[in-house]
């Protein structure tokens, strides 16, 4: 039995072995398993690991590329003309600063090393900066990027680059009044740069340019005719416009002398003040036109032949009012008479009539009793009498253009009211797409428009104007004369010479005004420097370089009806 | 030990799998740095663009180009007498001067204002029987010249300028046929 129990015993031995050697191996399997996954999932968070360190340090590039792509948009918009050619632009460029207290390298060396690269600065220069005892100095401003990355390889850590705009004006002084400029951090301070610098600088509007209604080539021709007259007639200054007489776009507009605004601190104030917008003159007998529009409107002018007393001075108060040397007609004049003649006389009996109400309320709706239109900030107050000082006298000298003072865009929008069919529409210095013109407001009926076309034809075919004549254009205007205010008293001597002219007067499209300040007479002209001798010449060359890019063609054949009134006409009109 | 194969096999496909997904992962990383490297190009060469732009307005700046006609070309605005009122006209001044005897130019003025932006003016014989010079003849030898076919109508809107209303139409039609081949045509 003994040992029978071990033999027993034995079955319920191998019956528990191999239990427990299933446990065991069931154990191991899981153990193994447990293992198995614990890989697997290491395995997984470890590639998720790296694919994460992947992302994170080798592919940051998504983020790079906008970047790169928000680079393509420019810091400040373009500024084009009327015909996309490009008048401003923004490039990038660097500011290069350095903090000298944290200067590791040696500063000889440093200097010279980078004189090298900004060739415009001496070592000396940059020695100075690098050892100055302030924190922060700027070596340079708007320095090309290759600059900037050569710069930025010597390895200086004290020296910093920062992105900053670089604006340039391709065409350097064309325009630069309208365009103006902007300082050395990008921002707009004078001209359109100015007035729209929210719209230039902002992130959302940027992207796209601005479209002037300038065309640089009309531009271009009107400063270039406007500088030969001033260089011939020795005068100060010069001013002129072209402006669409039906949506009252600038086309050009332009300021003598100029500047360059690439360069503007260059440039001193006479050159950088607007005359066209800023400057204000009394602008003599260009006025005539307007006082006998608005006798025209207000029914006190029923034909042109009535007749209006012109035989003698009028004395008024202290004041006499008489017709220029050599113009004098003595005699009771005609309309059409008392316009080609530019009888100072006669058109103060005009206003006079028109009394000062209804002339200021004229004044008031043709803009000029407030700072001209326009988009542009700078712009001058316009002198005139104050309301309880607006007498008789003050109507008479108002009528023919003196005792007021307005800048020559307003005389701009004033004559296209007068041509255009009697809208006065405000001056925008932006292109205006084809049937976006604002309505304006009617001033002038189309009758008088009509007759005030012919009058100012006449003016030029057989007046004071007939040196704007520019062959088959049809060129109508006005010339004024007015002696310059110097020191609060009128130099005899010392004209503004301003003829104010539209074409073609068969169906006006542009206004041009041609304004010399201070002209001397020479030889050629008689000695005189009235704008009959200086200013209409400037006129006729410059309508006929510009008509045909505008496209007005010149016809011979055509012509607007003045015989009707050169009937009324006694005696052929003296020569200005 | 088929379960530890089983089990490797799990392993080897789950890493297998793993290695396939991170090489797909690669693959667009690689092809999404190609891109960035093209956006870059693209925006280093609209800089590029934009620079020579501004480098070409600048030398070609309208005061210089000014400089440059008053100093060299002295060119100067047309006259009145310069611009020409219409295509015919124009055409008027290439007409060969030795061709003038056999050769002359007619027009289709019949289109009303609106619809002129395409008028058509041919050479056409006439029949004068003039001879030209013998090196004219040579050089207008090899242009065919073909009369036009009988039965056309004439516009009757508006008379021919050179001709009568009814060889006016029959021209019309002649050049018609013609134009692309034989003569001239102005758009």
């Amino acid at each position: 039995m003994t040992s029978a129990a071990p033999t027993a015993l034995l079955p319920r031995r191998a019956a528990v072995t191999p239990l427990a050697g299933q446990r065991q191996a069931a154990l191991a399997r899981a153990r193994q398993r447990l293992m198995i996954g614990m890989l697997l999932f290491g395995g997984a968070i470890g590639v998720i690991g790296l694919r994460l360190l992947d992302l994170a340090v080798l592919h940051d590039r998504p983020a790079a590329a906008a970047e790169a792509f928000a680079a393509l948009t420019p810091l400040r918009a373009d500024i084009y003309d009327r015909n996309r050619v490009e008048l401003a632009r923004t490039f990038d460029a660097y500011a290069i600063a350095v903090a000298p207290k944290h200067l590791v390298g040696e500063p000889h060396a440093l200097a010279q090393a980078l004189s090298a690269i900004l060739t415009d600065k001496t070592p000396a220069q940059l020695y100075a900066e690098l050892t100055h005892p302030g924190a922060f100095r700027y070596l340079a401003r708007r320095v090309l990027p290759e600059q900037a990355k050569r710069i930025n390889d010597l390895g200086e850590p004290s020296i910093t680059l920062e992105r900053e705009p670089e604006r340039l004006y391709p065409n350097l002084d064309l325009g630069a009044h309208v365009l103006g400029y902007t300082d050395i951090d990008g921002h707009g301070k004078y001209g359109i740069e100015r007035a729209l610098d929210a719209r230039l600088s902002d992130k959302a509007t940027r992207g796209k340019p601005v479209f002037l209604a300038m065309d640089s080539r009309v531009q271009q021709a009107l400063e270039s005719e406007l500088f030969a007259a001033m260089t011939k007639f020795s005068a100060i200054g010069a001013a002129g416009v072209v402006m669409d007489v039906d949506t009252g776009e600038v086309i050009a507009l332009a300021s003598l002398p100029s500047f360059n605004p690439n360069a503007a601190g260059h440039s001193d104030d006479d050159s950088r003040f607007d005359r066209a917008t800023l400057g204000v003159y009394e602008l003599g007998s260009t006025f005539k036109t307007l006082t006998i529009a608005m006798s025209l409107e207000a029914g006190l002018i029923h034909s042109m032949d009535q007749k209006y007393d012109a035989t003698q001075p009028i004395h008024i108060g202290r004041f006499t009012i008489h017709d220029d040397h050599g113009h004098e007609l003595r005699k009771w004049a005609t309309v059409p008479e008392i316009f080609i003649h530019s009888s100072n006389i006669g058109t103060a009996h005009m206003a006079a009539e028109l009394g000062a109400t209804r002339q200021r309320a004229y004044l008031d709706q043709l803009g000029f009793l407030s700072p001209v239109s326009g988009e542009l900030l700078e712009r001058g107050h316009t002198l005139y009498p104050p309301a309880n000082n607006w007498g008789e006298i003050a109507t008479m000298t108002v009528g023919f253009g003196h005792g007021i003072a307005v800048t020559p865009l307003h005389l701009a929008t004033a004559y296209a009211a007068v041509v255009n069919g009697g809208v006065w529409r405000p001056a925008t210095m932006l292109r205006v797409e084809p049937g976006q013109a604002v309505a304006g407001k009617r001033i002038f009926s189309q009758k008088t428009s009509d007759t005030m076309r012919a009058l100012l034809r006449m003016v030029v075919t057989a007046g004071t104007g007939r040196k704007a004549n520019a062959e088959g254009y049809r060129v109508g205007g006005k010339t004024g004369t007015a002696e310059k205010q110097l020191g609060g008293r009128y130099e005899k001597h010392v004209n503004v010479s301003t003829f104010a002219a539209a074409f073609p007067m068969d169906a006006p499209r542009y206004v041009v005004i041609a304004l010399l300040d201070a002209p001397h007479g020479t030889a050629e002209t008689g000695g005189f420097s009235t704008a009959g001798q200086v200013s209409a010449p400037i006129v006729d060359k410059l309508v006929t370089r510009i008509g045909p890019m505008l496209g007005v063609q010149p016809d011979m054949t055509k012509d607007i009806d003045i015989s009707g009134m050169l009937g009324l006409i006694a005696e052929p009109p003296v020569k200005e | 030990m088929k379960t530890s194969f089983g089990t490797a096999a799990l392993v080897g496909l789950a890493l297998s799998s793993a290695m396939a997904f991170y090489a797909v992962s690669l693959h667009v990383a690689a092809e999404r740095s190609s891109i960035d490297k093209v956006r870059a190009q693209i925006v280093a060469d609209t800089h590029d663009i934009r620079m020579l732009q501004a480098e070409l307005r600048t030398r070609a700046r309208l005061p210089e180009l000014q400089r440059w006609n008053e100093q060299v070309l002295a060119l100067s605005p047309p006259k009145p007498g310069q611009f020409l009122g219409s295509p015919l006209v124009l055409a008027n001044y290439a007409r060969p001067a030795a061709e003038a005897p056999g050769v002359r130019f007619v027009a289709t003025p019949a289109l009303p204002a609106a619809k002129r932006a395409v008028q058509q003016v041919a050479y056409l014989e006439t029949p004068t029987g003039a001879v030209p010079a013998p090196g004219v003849e040579a050089a207008a030898a090899p242009v065919p010249v073909r009369r036009a076919p009988p039965q056309v109508h004439a516009p009757t809107a508006t008379p021919s300028i050179a001709l009568d209303a009814t060889l006016g139409g029959a021209i019309d039609a002649a050049a018609a046929q013609e134009r692309g081949d034989v003569k001239v045509a102005l758009r």
